[in-house]
């Protein structure tokens, strides 16, 4: 097998050496042997394909977490070794049961950065780059260097832009088609608890994040008055000490909650438990307090090693045609046995990312203020708008959430009448700095 | 072991180097070997492989479970065994709440009479009375008209919704979340009369035989014979992973005699069999309380709703009581059982009997059949039915992942009959592949699948190239499920995989079916 002589062939005692010759051996085996099922593929390529796998495929991973490290390590024992990994999180005590690639000594250092070095000490050849950011602070010039991006993250904005983000790379040609080389596929996959899904999204040609995004439902949050007025549960009194009481108190002067700091975090318990023990209420402890300031998902380290396995040998099926790309999304679940289910996403005509988005249309009482008209907004399963930007159509601004100018100049409006503001049956503009389009809303008294 | 010593230093394992063919000839060795050992994982080996029957049919006397994880180039293969797993909280999300609203005992009914919802005038107290309360006095109000009886047909579960509504005092707020919550259809349906049926999953585990109270065969030693447990035989010595750095003279010499030595800590066979027993006592227990009482005992636990917190806290107080006095009638049984059986006083306590009631409709027993009777079986399992649903037998579609299970059938008849694995000479190829369409014709023949050769023949060129090659992420991909299924085993938590998957890792799909 040729590759048996590249260079920075890694020695025998290398954990992983199979006895087929070379550390990929399987993969170089199944190269070389053309598929009734897989017509792409071409074994007089073969060297070809390894070559291009290992000095010029660039491979961007998004994520160093539960999926990240797998993601890393599977990655570098496939094969890639030009990979780029960013993450903008530290290392906490609690990732250590999954996050195979950290250490006691790593707590408090950056994941990509740990992350990388380990990978770059123990698999021969392979070269991680680690970005300590975070994923908005790339532009596009970054983000068109790479062959193809994998994500693992958890959070439902970070998809959205980073979807967008690779939609807009993609060029046209005169006749408006898309032009081959600017496309970046990318990989998604994603977990919850025994749950997961592993995607495939090829931008303008196969659905895309934003074209699915009711498969997300928006994240419950308990009701202000329930966890001000009527607490039942542990949770609404560790809500009520994070919501309210953390801003009120101030108890560690202005600093802002840091939840990686165990005195912020056991400063919660304590109001909490005391909330709680006057209410007759049972369950509160430190565990359930970091949970619920956290918002932490139960994380189950197997979910992330199946999901991640799926999204990386696509990742390979993709650069190395042995066989063809699933189409275009799996789903998994592994509460009840082992269930997956794999279908085709299809793209949605009126997709704002990548579609002919149609108006919004959001029905409000013209005496309710603009206050309650943005949760409205953030609530709708279409926009999930947090940080409005909100203009009428003839250019006037409502709301700004931010820069923080804007907002102050704008603030006073939260408290007025819809219908003070606007009229019924009027257009507004939508923008929204996490996300990456404009949306136009509808907006009718009812 | 050092990689994973690595990963978690607190693992404590030892090695063989060693091929386990050569040491385990028959199943008396394995019996001997391997029934010290709360769970066996096999790895790249076949189900028809002599070793594999050895080793799966003395695990299966002895009850100690056994999982076969394969890869194979693009194809991946997990089989649980297992006689018997006694799941102690299957964790099914779609089990409706114990409330108890179909017969609510006395503490419930006074607590909600206390409630006159026409007295009542200021809207936030009324939008804040839990919806059980309004249930309560809601099918307290229907019995009084019906005899006594639960709504049952379409028209009576009407009728008892018109009830519901008719409580609502005319002043309630139209966006009142709790009366919102009495009407929505999963709460109604904990007052209609078959509410009080135990659901089919559930009922599976107490009309088991081995529930009885009066004869309690749970109790019973199994067929397998304990004096085989842990006998020692002419094994070659495992070799204990001792990290260099640290000192560790004194944790070779203490830890020794344990786990492959064997002897000194109760052996994994022997362990499964007593948690077991403990499981059929409770069960037992509990099946007497069912049949006493007409319903399993109370859970204790109270989902959120809609409520001031003086209510809620109140109406969690109630169940939780009423839980604690229902577990305490178990425990007299469960003390009655064992004291005629002459169980163990230390299989069972106070609390013990708590978690087993809280948790008694999720208890379920998972069995599978043996690797050995799935082959003498000839595919009287779930095989064809899964096939013909992955559309693997209609010659034009070829299905998913279905034949691969027999595929690697093949795979592993031609690998025992020639040493190696199909496709792993290049000069051999062609011939590889026409002997292993001859043996997945053979294997077609015997589990019973009709069709012509050329059903699945691309699957058949297609395995003969992956000649036995491990790819890292199919690998992975089965490590995780595999790991994943072991821990619902050892955590006795969720469901385990029943019993057979089979994934296509060319397509990203896979079937499921017991064997």
């Amino acid at each position: 097998m040729q590759s048996t002589s590249s260079p920075g062939q890694p020695p025998p005692d290398v954990p992983g050496w199979s006895p087929g010759g070379s550390l990929w051996g399987g993969l170089g085996h199944l190269l070389r042997h053309s598929s009734p099922l897989s017509q792409q593929l071409s074994p007089e390529a073969a060297a070809d394909t390894e070559s291009f796998l290992r000095t010029q495929c660039k491979l961007l991973i998004i994520g160093a977490g539960g999926l990240g490290c797998e993601l890393l390590k599977n990655a570098a024992l496939s094969g890639f070794r030009d990979i780029h990994v960013i993450d903008l999180d530290t290392i906490d005590l609690t990732n250590l049961n999954r996050q195979f690639l950290f250490r006691t000594k790593d707590v408090g250092e950056p994941k990509a950065t740990v992350a990388a070095d380990f990978v770059n000490n123990r698999i021969p050849g392979a070269n991680v780059t680690p970005y300590h950011a975070n994923i908005m602070d790339f532009d596009k010039d970054f983000y068109r260097q790479f062959h193809l991006v994998i994500a693992g993250l958890d959070s439902i904005d970070a998809r959205r832009w980073l979807n967008a983000m690779l939609y807009s790379l993609v060029e046209r040609d005169d006749e408006g088609n898309p032009v081959q080389e600017t496309i970046i596929p990318l990989i998604d996959g994603g977990t919850e608890g025994f749950q997961g899904q592993a995607r495939i999204i090829i931008p303008s040609l196969s659905s895309c994040f934003e074209c699915t995004l009711s498969l997300f439902p928006p994240a419950k949050n308990f009701p202000l008055c329930t966890i001000a007025n009527t607490p039942r549960l542990p949770e609404h009194c560790i809500e009520y000490a994070n919501a309210v009481l953390w801003d009120k108190m101030k108890p560690f002067g202005n600093s802002k909650l840091d939840t990686d700091k165990p005195e912020h975090t056991n400063w919660l318990f304590e109001q909490a438990k005391e909330r709680a023990d006057h209410f007759g209420i049972k369950g509160v402890t430190y565990r359930l307090t970091q949970g619920v300031a956290k918002n932490i998902i139960p994380a189950v380290a197997s979910s992330n090693a199946i999901v991640a396995a799926a999204c990386a040998n696509e990742a390979v099926k993709m650069i190395t045609s042995i066989a063809n790309n699933m189409d275009n999304y799996m789903m998994y679940n592994g509460r009840y046995g082992v269930y997956t289910y794999t279908y085709r996403n299809e793209k949605r005509p009126d997709c704002p990312v990548c579609g002919a988005p149609a108006l919004v249309k959001v029905t409000a009482k013209g005496e309710s203020t603009l206050a309650e008209f943005l949760e409205t907004i953030a609530g709708h399963p279409e926009l999930r708008s947090r940080k409005p930007f909100l203009r009428t159509s003839t250019g006037k601004t409502l709301y700004a959430a931010a820069p923080a100018h804007l907002r102050k100049a704008t603030e006073g409006n939260l408290d007025k009448k819809l219908e003070d503001l606007i009229s019924s049956n009027m257009e507004l503009t939508l923008s929204d700095k996490d996300l990456p389009f404009i949306r136009t809303v509808y907006v009718s008294f009812i | 072991m050092e990689a994973m010593h690595e990963l978690n230093d607190v693992v404590d394992g030892a090695y063989i180097p060693q091929d386990v063919s050569s040491f385990i000839r028959n199943e008396e060795d394995a019996s001997s070997f391997f029934t010290r050992f709360s769970v066996v994982i096999i790895t790249q080996m076949g189900s028809i492989d002599p070793t594999v029957q050895c080793i799966s049919s003395a695990c299966f006397r002895a009850n100690v479970p056994v999982l076969l994880v394969r890869a194979n180039g693009l194809v991946g293969f997990l089989r649980v065994q297992a006689r018997e797993v006694c799941i102690l909280d299957a964790k099914d999300d779609a089990a409706a709440p114990d409330l108890r609203l179909h017969s609510p005992f006395k503490e419930l009914e006074e607590f909600a009479s206390k409630f006159n919802f026409n007295e009542i005038q200021d809207t936030t107290v009324l939008s804040h009375i839990p919806f059980v309360v309004i249930l309560v006095q809601a099918i307290a109000q229907y019995r009084k008209q019906h005899g006594g009886q639960l709504p049952s047909s379409r028209p009576q579960k009407e009728e008892f919704k018109e009830v519901v509504k008719s409580i609502r005092p005319s002043c309630c707020p139209d966006a009142a979340e709790n009366f919102e919550e009495a009407l929505k259809g999963s709460n109604l349906r904990l007052c209609y009369a078959s509410a009080r049926e135990v659901p089919s999953s559930t009922r599976a585990v107490f009309c088991d035989a081995k529930s009885n109270p009066i004869t309690v065969s749970g109790l019973q030693p199994e067929s397998c014979d304990s004096s085989q447990l842990g006998r020692k035989g002419a094994f070659p010595e495992a070799i204990r992973y001792v990290k260099l750095s640290k000192a560790s003279s004194t944790t070779l010499a203490e830890s020794e005699s344990n786990l492959v030595q064997g002897g000194s800590t109760i052996a994994g066979a022997a362990r499964i069999a007593n948690d077991c027993r403990v499981f059929w006592l409770h069960v037992a227990a509990i099946r007497d309380f069912m049949e006493r009482f007409g319903c399993l005992p109370l859970q204790g636990s109270l989902p959120d709703m809609a409520a001031d917190t003086e209510s809620y806290v109140s109406l969690q107080k109630l169940y939780s009581s009423k839980a604690r006095d229902d577990a305490r009638i178990v425990a007299q049984c469960v003390n009655e059982i064992a004291d005629r059986h002459a169980v163990d006083a230390e299989d069972f306590d106070e609390e013990s009997v708590r978690l087993f009631c809280k948790n008694a409709s999720s208890l379920r027993v998972y069995r599978t059949k043996s690797i050995v009777e799935e082959i003498e079986s000839r595919g009287k399992g779930g095989f064809k039915a899964a096939a013909e649903m992955d559309g693997a037998l209609d010659a034009s579609q070829n299905g998913t992942a279905a034949p691969y299970y027999a595929l690697l059938r093949a795979a592993d008849q031609f690998r025992l009959e020639h040493g190696r694995e199909a496709g792993s000479v290049a000069e051999m190829r062609e011939a590889d592949d026409s002997l292993i369409c001859e043996y997945l014709s053979a294997v077609k023949e015997d589990i019973g699948i009709p069709g012509t050769a050329l059903l699945w023949r691309d699957q058949a060129t297609e395995m003969v190239r992956y000649a036995g090659s491990e790819l890292h992420n199919v690998c992975a991909f089965m490590g995780g499920i595999a790991a994943q299924e072991v821990t619902k085993i050892l955590t006795r938590q969720f469901m385990p995989l029943d019993n057979t998957l089979i994934v296509n890792f060319a397509q990203q799909t896979s079937v499921t079916f017991a064997a």
